[in-house]
């Protein structure tokens, strides 16, 4: 027998993905949007990588700055959000390999967090309260993404 | 050039877009929990008027909880859609080659209706 508390949170565990979408999402633009509306923001992070040794600096900020806005934007609307994870795990896989590489644990947990964050999206799925589950039940055709 | 720029932007779209903001902000409202987020819509209503001579730039008050907060929900609920349409009236007024400085007015506006209660636009200093 399940007690009332358990009962409750079993009933809405739906609302796990959605919130980890919102809050990876919402990390994902927030660091990006400057860098993807200035030029001048992203020749910084350009600056950046180069300093971090990153190899062709400017054209791994911006493929890097479009993918996590693009990718953040695919979080929060909850659509095509397992390729889009499969994009950010490679993506911040790299940014600890090269650009974090000797940081202490304070500097990377960001990057380590939104590795993780998306290796969970990457198996949850989207989950109920996004688009791909509103096209899932509009066609029930194909198992969302 | 930003007052031609703007009266040029207001008769090619930009009337309806600053519209579409004051009314959603205005039936957000109505709902009373939604005022915060009816009055930002309505903020930028305003500012998509006249996008021309400004600058996005963060609020003096930014990184505060609450805010964070409200514009999590903001980017949730109603941010990415904003931030779509402007991602793509950006992309087609670019192709046409001579709507490339309207084109930049909308991406211009994208920080703007992600992150509305961290950023605003402020006419540009000369």
């Amino acid at each position: 027998m399940t007690s009332a508390p358990a009962a409750f949170f079993a009933r809405h565990a739906a609302l796990a993905p959605t919130l980890l979408r919102a809050v990876v999402g919402f990390h994902l633009v927030y660091g990006t949007v400057d860098n993807v509306t200035s030029w001048h923001r992203m020749v910084e992070f350009a600056d950046f990588l180069a300093a971090h040794g990153f190899p062709w600096p400017l054209a791994g900020a911006v493929v890097s700055a479009w993918s996590q806005f693009l990718c953040g934007l695919l979080f929060l609307a909850g659509l095509w959000v397992r390729p889009a994870a499969a994009v950010m795990i490679v993506n911040f896989l790299a940014a600890l390999a090269i650009a974090h590489r000797g940081d202490p644990y304070p500097a990377m947990a960001p990057a380590f967090f939104m590795l993780l964050g998306s290796a969970s999206l990457l198996f949850s799925g989207a989950g109920r309260w996004s688009l791909a589950w509103a096209r899932y039940r509009r066609s029930s055709s194909s198992v969302p993404r | 050039m930003s007052l031609l720029g703007n009266i040029l932007w207001l008769i090619f779209g930009g009337f309806l877009s600053g519209l579409g903001y004051l009314l959603g902000g205005l039936f957000l409202c109505l709902t009373i929990v939604g005022i915060p987020f009816g009055l930002q819509s309505m903020r930028l209503g305003v500012a998509t008027f006249a996008p021309f001579g400004k600058e996005v730039v963060e609020v003096r008050q930014s990184g505060s909880f609450l805010r964070i907060l409200f514009d999590v929900l903001w980017i949730l609920l109603f941010g990415w859609e904003i931030a779509v349409l402007h991602l793509a009236h950006a992309a087609i007024l670019a192709i046409t080659i001579v709507g490339i400085p309207f084109a930049i007015q909308h991406v211009k506006l994208i920080p703007l209706s992600l992150l509305p209660f961290e950023r605003e636009l402020r006419a540009r200093r000369r």
